[in-house]
This record gives structure tokens, C-alpha cells and sequence, in this order.
């Protein structure tokens, strides 16, 4: 590792963060409900994005902090643009407002459709390829 | 525009602190299992506890504060792309047992982990 490194992923992750924050400001004036979307918009085509390319580049998780586009793309953009710390907080917060069922229905939700949308990248950069 | 700016600087530190760590895993060979970002995942979900209930209740929710530590530095240093990929990557060598038991635990603990940082500043503050 060196200083290169963790300054592409850095410079990656306040990009991916900072995308981020935009995506879910602009699903904040769009729409209105109760349920988390932009969280949720963000996971799904973030995990999309990470199985396309990890496949593409045909890299698996260990050799993942590898090249600097490896670092930079994977760890730091789209480890940055997704989360998982907003998601379990906006689980816990609908448990408050609008109870258990309705904060364990998002977070299988967005469990499952994360999943489902890595493996669909996974499979599309194998149809390609 | 402000916010903007703090959501990006606070990513970049959080970034940087999941990589470290991602490191230091490899560096141990704790490999074969995603340790890391388990690790990871669970521990920023309790510091997002302790820092929603600590902003709560000591910092009027002040706005600035909550996008440079909660969107910023915990929301880049937690994150779901790893996560799915590392699922995808264990499903497709075919053991279910280790991704589903993964996702469970991911899921679960960090849950569990948001909670206990929330009553714990909770019960520290009052």
C-alpha cells in the first residue's frame, strides 16, 4: 500500500459521497413518501455498477485494492457512493414512525434487490464478454 | 453548495479509514471470509447510532454536522457495493451456506448495532 493508494481512494470515495448526497437531495424534491428511495435507488445501481465492473476487470474481493483503478473505481467511488450505515439508520427510524413490519419490508427490500442488481452486472459484462 | 462540499470531504476521510482496515485484514489473511467489510459495516452502524442520538440530543440535529459525520465519514465508510459484491462472489463458487449466512449476519448485527448506539448515548446523555 502506499500513500497513492489511499489518495485514489479517497479522492474516489468524496467523489462517490459526494454523488451521494446529490442523489438523494434531488429524490428528496422529487418525491414525497415515507419510504427511503434514495438510499435505496443508491444501493441498487451502485451494486449494479460493482458486479458489472468486478467482472469486467474479472477481479474478486481480495485482489480488490490491487491497481489504482481497482481502488480508486471499486473501494473508493462506489464504496463511497454506496452505504450501509444510512440504510440500517433509515430502517431504525421507520421502525419508529411506522413500525417493525414496515422497516424489516425495507431492508429485505433493499437487501434482496442490492443482491439481485450485483448478480444482473455480473451476468451483463458476461454476456458482453 | 456547503453541504455538498462537507458530504465530499467526509466521504474521502471515511473512504480512506474502510480501506485502511480493508488492509490491515489482508494484512492479517483474515481473506478467505469478507471480515473486513463486516467489521466494517457493523461498526459504522453503531457509530451512526452514537452520532444521530449524540446530534439529537446535544446539537439541535444541526444540519452541517450531520452531513460531514452521517452522510459524509460513516455513510463513505460503511457500504453496501462491497457487501453485494462479496456475495455475488461467494455465491457464485457455489457456497450458499457462507453468502447467505454473510448477508444474514451483515443485516442483522448491524441493525442490532445502530440500536445499541442510539440507547447507549441515549442512556449516556439524559
Amino acid at each position: 500500500m502506499t500513500a497513492l493508494d489511499v489518495m485514489w481512494v479517497g479522492l474516489g470515495g468524496g467523489i462517490g459521497s459526494l454523488l451521494r448526497w446529490w442523489v438523494g437531495h434531488v429524490t428528496g424534491r422529487v418525491y414525497h413518501g415515507s419510504f427511503p428511495l434514495g438510499t435505496f435507488l443508491i444501493n441498487i445501481t451502485g451494486a449494479f455498477i460493482i458486479g458489472y465492473l468486478s467482472e469486467l476487470f474479472s477481479v474478486d474481493w481480495r485482489d480488490r485494492y490491487g491497481a489504482a483503478l481497482n481502488s480508486g473505481v471499486l473501494t473508493g467511488f462506489l464504496g463511497g457512493y454506496t452505504t450501509f450505515s444510512s440504510m440500517e439508520l433509515d430502517a431504525a427510524k421507520l421502525n419508529g414512525s411506522k413500525g417493525a413490519g414496515y422497516a424489516t419490508y425495507y431492508l429485505v427490500l433493499s437487501t434482496i434487490i442490492g443482491l439481485i442488481a450485483a448478480w444482473c452486472g455480473f451476468a451483463l459484462a458476461r454476456l458482453q464478454g | 453548495m456547503r453541504l455538498l462540499l462537507l458530504a465530499s470531504a467526509g466521504g474521502a476521510i471515511g473512504t480512506g479509514f474502510r480501506f485502511l482496515i480493508n488492509r490491515v485484514f489482508a494484512h492479517a489473511g483474515l481473506i478467505e471470509f469478507p471480515w473486513a467489510t463486516l467489521t466494517i459495516n457493523i461498526l459504522g452502524s453503531f457509530l451512526m447510532g452514537v452520532l444521530i442520538e449524540t446530534l439529537a440530543l446535544r446539537f439541535n440535529a444541526s444540519n452541517e454536522l450531520r452531513t460531514f459525520f452521517a452522510t459524509g465519514i460513516l455513510g463513505g465508510f460503511t457500504t453496501f457495493s462491497a457487501f453485494s459484491l462479496e456475495f455475488a462472489t461467494l455465491y457464485e463458487r457455489g457456497d450458499m451456506t457462507t453468502a447467505f449466512g454473510y448477508v444474514l449476519l451483515s443485516v442483522v448485527l448491524s441493525l442490532l448495532a445502530i440500536f445499541a448506539g442510539l440507547i447507549v448515548m441515549r442512556w449516556v446523555l439524559a
